[in-house]
């Protein structure tokens, strides 16, 4: 093995074996790590990215073997090495750090305790000399290092600080390789940005090379210096990120990169990935991704396609390695009317249209000229300016004011603090004003704890204001008298971010979307014809009417929650992150879906989120909502082009988000 | 700091309701028992002026709110009257027992802790070995048979066959040994229980995976990090053993002939002493809520999630 080769996995398989099933967790792991190198494992949920990562530390669960494969670690395999040497490597040479540090560090031991104890195990420090070396490490990671700092417990510090500390704590005895299972994933963005800086701090000073997974293309087109992409248990391709992003081989990569919402692809459809990832047990023959593969063949569902090196670098497991476009589906669809009637300003025009440079047209060898869906007669991508100016005319014209469908008014809420002991009253929004033009789609973007999830239990009347009023349709809500409040109940709906909680898990999903329509008095063979043709619109198969929520992906789940929500026919619907807890590539189809059913029922939308890509990919007025306090509205072109408030320019040029506007500058 | 007093104020103001709340339901399920004090002090047959005569001098006969009112300015006065049949003070009588209860209880609670940590924590560490069928199996055991008969069982080998220990009485250290050693097996049982699941549930949490990423030896693992957090739960319980503990040796003291607190107040009912019953029965409950209290505190002070410094 060549001496500047710090770890290298080889073939690498892992099943796990649950009841009498066994479930193919890594089917071929393929993965070179140079010393120093930012390398990023990326992949969506159940691809199998945090088992590799546990797999080179050997931390495993017990029902999980090794079925084949190497992992070489400077010369070193780790699969074969006793327990005393791999012990002795742990925390040492490699060490690793997770997505939950609350989980992840021990609750009971004060912080500097649980950075001293590898100082001790590995290096032999005295007591004194580790709690001297534990204070540099609390410096060096950013966190206060007075002596009563130190002594504190994890819970006694925020989520940024507590990965601050789990970091502290890998980097004590200065190891080679950190892996990062990802660490920034439950933190806002811009702490997410703290850490990953750090992280870059710490390789560059001390030349340790970090493996992170994560499924953020954001933070990998940020940081990362090599990327592999894994799908269902494979690396499909790996290349330095300059090449993946510039020349995306595969289908599924392709597809990835345009399936993230950007605030460049406003007015165009998204292009998303169709179908699901495969579940673990249920992998499909051949290439894994063929069943969702645009430009599929029939060798492609026979047999698995090799992991083979285009060249030097980049490599790539497909048979036919950048055919495929990167257009959208069906032609360059766009929005047109009122949907983004009023953002006038051009946005900045960019990768997404980086153009069918890759995806030639040639006719291929053996498979004749009309195997390539997605070569041939792939449509223009859109790189021009989307036609959105025709809702404009008709509408600030003629000077036809639309109606306002909901008016905040100087919303405040304070919550008589929580906890047995802390009773100090927490300020949740403060004087929060604003109002929702009927078809509008309402961006609400803040960091988590902004009081977003607050405003919305406020506005579907599920918590009471402290002082102030709203309004929807003139009507002032807290005027309202009980019997009116349960209609009005019905024209609001809200979708939340976790589908899995919405459901009754005891209810077959007919059942739970013919209980609302019960309540509304609706016979019962209607409301079985209304489930049915509500199921098919968020596409649903009818057939699977008595099936239990558990049987269905996260995003079937939201799917069908949503057409629970569309079943009382409400005219404004709340969507609270309703796709941040799935997958990117299942993001985009619900986004589209939300589009379409919003212009199918003349919807009106407020959509909360904490990522700024999506809302201003989406919206028509953004506003930004900082400490409870709503810093900025305005309509989306002015937010995004040109903002007032420096936060919202914070959220702006956070080099994180996919496409901020100063990594588009860049490109 | 302060908010540690304000804890300290909260729970002991709880304290006091609980033995409100306790000391009433006492006073008036016992006044609804059939069965008047006069006739147990004068006799079934005694003349109806007799009976009277001792009912003006129990003061039994006076309105229910007028004793009530007696009864909970006596508590506070730890003066629960006197002894319907001895006439001796029942708080001297309380006192003079109790402390054998209390050695019992504690010894007792002592025997179970010490099987129950290593054997639960032998059977989490080393799941489904030899140890934890063995701890499982003694669990099984334990919590199916009833303390009083392995009591029995305790005196027949021991006593009977034997002869190591005495039979009955409760004058030296020797005679305790096998009151503790029946109600100490009976709670162990429960108890192996609960430290094996504590500590399962600890080793499984995530930040043993971190630990073990740390390179850390196993034994680390398991007694600095998993240990400590097993325990927690465990300190809770301890209070509820106690009042276990309690219960159990109106039993166990009974099948031993020991004089303690437990057979104070059982032949207290037997022979409808009330003074004796309300006393004896306040006593238990105020121990116990104490007992609770002082777990609760210690609970809040160890564990770092609930203490604000």
């Amino acid at each position: 093995m060549s001496q500047d080769v710090l770890l290298d996995i080889k073939d690498l398989a892992v099943e796990f074996r649950a009841h009498s099933s066994r479930i193919q967790a890594l089917r071929g792991i393929d993965l070179t790590l140079l010393p120093g190198q930012f390398h990023a494992l990326v992949g969506e949920s159940g691809a199998g990215k945090t088992v590799t990562a546990c797999t080179v530390l050997r931390l495993l669960p017990e029902s999980a073997r090794i079925v084949r494969g190497s992992v070489v670690f400077q010369d070193h395999n780790l699969l074969s090495m006793s327990g005393d040497v791999l012990r002795n490597l742990r925390g040492r040479e490699i060490s690793m750090i997770f997505q939950q540090p609350s989980k992840y560090l021990n609750p009971s031991m004060k912080a500097s305790h649980q950075i001293m104890e590898s100082l001790r195990y590995h290096l032999g420090y005295s007591d004194r000399a580790a709690y001297g070396e534990a204070r540099r490490l609390f410096e060096k990671v950013g966190l206060p290092a007075r002596r009563e700092d130190m002594a504190r417990y994890p819970h006694e510090f925020s989520g940024g600080m507590r990965q601050r500390l789990m970091i502290a704590m890998a980097i004590a005895c200065t190891p080679s390789l950190l892996i990062a299972d990802e660490p920034t994933t439950a933190l806002d963005v811009g702490t997410r940005l703290q850490i990953i800086n750090l992280l870059q701090d710490i390789r560059r000073a001390s030349g340790m090379a970090i493996l992170y997974v994560t499924h953020n293309i954001g933070i990998v087109k940020y940081a990362a210096d090599y990327i592999s992409i894994i799908y269902a248990g494979k690396i499909i391709e790996s290349a330095p990120r300059e090449l993946l992003f510039s020349e995306p081989m595969h289908p599924y990569t392709r597809l990835l990169l345009a399936s993230a919402p950007g605030r460049d692809k406003r007015g165009a459809r998204l292009r998303g990935v169709p179908g699901s990832v495969p579940r673990p047990d249920d992998i499909p023959a051949g290439c894994a991704f063929h069943p969702r593969c645009p430009i599929a063949q029939k060798e492609c569902q026979e047999t698995p396609p090799p992991f083979v090196r285009l060249r030097t670098p980049h490599r790539c497991a497909c048979f036919y390695p950048g055919r495929m476009g990167d257009g959208p589906e069906e032609g360059p669809e766009v929005f047109t009317g009122a949907e983004f009637a009023r953002p006038k300003t051009s946005f900045p025009k960019t990768s997404a249209a980086q153009t069918t440079k890759t995806a030639q047209t040639t006719k291929t060898t053996e498979t004749g000229s009309a195997a390539f869906p997605g070569s041939q007669g792939q449509p223009a991508p859109v790189d021009a300016e989307p036609p959105r100016g025709q809702g404009d005319v008709p509408r600030e014209g003629a000077g036809v004011r639309p109606s306002i469908l909901l008016r905040v008014e100087n919303i405040s809420k304070t919550f008589a603090g929580s906890g047995i002991l802390r009773r100090s009253p927490v300020e949740a929004l403060n004087g929060v004003s604003f109002s929702i033009e009927e078809g509008d789609i309402f961006g609400l973007v803040g960091e988590s704890g902004a009081g977003k999830t607050t405003l919305a239990r406020i506005i579907l009347f599920l918590e009471h204001p402290s002082a102030g009023e709203i309004f929807f349709k003139d009507t002032r809500l807290s005027s309202l008298p009980a019997k009116k409040m349960r209609e009005m109940r019905s024209r609001i709906q809200i979708i939340f971010q976790d589908p899995h909680s919405a459901l009754d898990p005891r209810l077959t999903i007919r059942q739970s979307m013919e209980e609302g329509l019960k309540n509304l008095g609706v016979p019962g063979d209607k409301r079985r014809a209304q489930v049915k043709s509500l199921l098919e619109q968020v596409e649903i198969p009818w057939s699977q009417e008595d099936w239990y929520p558990h049987e269905f992906s996260g995003g079937q789940k939201q799917r069908i929650v949503l057409a629970r929500a569309l079943s009382m026919k409400p005219e404004f619907l709340v969507l609270d992150e309703p796709v941040s807890s799935l997958d990117v590539s299942i993001q985009a189809g619900i986004i589209n879906l939300l589009l379409d059913l919003k212009k199918e029922y003349n919807l009106t939308y407020l959509f909360i989120s904490h990522d700024l890509d999506l809302i201003g990919y989406l919206s028509t007025t953004i506003g930004v909502l900082k400490a409870g306090r709503l810093v900025e509205t305005g309509p989306a072109g002015q937010v995004l082009s040109n903002p007032r408030s420096p936060c919202t320019r914070e959220l702006l040029e956070n080099p994180l988000s996919f496409l901020s506007l100063s990594e588009t500058k860049k490109i | 700091m302060e908010t540690f007093f304000r804890l300290l104020a909260r729970k002991t103001g709880r304290l006091f309701l609980t033995v409100f709340v306790i000391s009433t339901v006492v006073f008036f399920i016992l006044r609804v028992i059939p069965g008047d004090p006069a006739y147990v002090v004068a006799g079934v047959d005694a003349p109806s002026e007799a009976v009277e005569a001792i009912r003006a001098r129990l003061g039994t006969g006076r309105p229910v709110l007028v004793q009530y009112g007696e009864w909970l300015s006596g508590i506070l006065r730890f003066d629960f009257g006197s002894s319907l049949l001895s006439e001796e003070k029942v708080s001297t009588l309380i006192l003079s027992r109790f402390p054998l209860t209390l050695l019992l209880a504690l010894a007792g609670m002592g025997i179970a802790y010490m099987l129950a940590l290593p054997l639960g924590i032998l059977s989490a560490v080393k799941r489904w070995s030899f140890w934890d069928y063995a701890g499982m199996i003694f669990s099984q055991i334990g919590m199916a048979v009833p303390s009083f008969w392995l009591a029995i069982l305790l005196l027949f080998v021991f006593s009977v066959w034997l002869r190591i220990f005495p039979l009955f009485g409760g004058d030296t250290p020797v005679h305790l040994v096998l009151p503790v050693l029946a109600m100490g097996i009976n709670r162990a049982a429960v108890l192996v229980r609960m430290v094996r699941t504590s500590m399962s549930v600890e080793l499984g949490r995530e930040y043993i995976i971190t630990a073990v990423s740390k390179g850390l030896p196993d034994k680390v693992i398991r007694y600095r990090h998993a240990l400590r957090n097993a325990l927690l739960p465990l300190i809770t319980f301890s209070g509820i053993q106690f009042g276990y503990m309690l219960g159990g040796s109106i039993i166990i003291e009974q099948v031993f002939s020991l004089p303690g607190l437990g057979r104070l107040i059982l032949s207290a009912i037997y022979q409808r002493d009330f003074p004796v019953i309300q006393g004896g029965v306040i006593f238990v409950t105020v121990v116990f809520c104490f007992v609770n209290f002082l777990v609760d505190v210690l609970y809040s002070y160890i564990n770092p999630r609930i203490r604000v410094s």
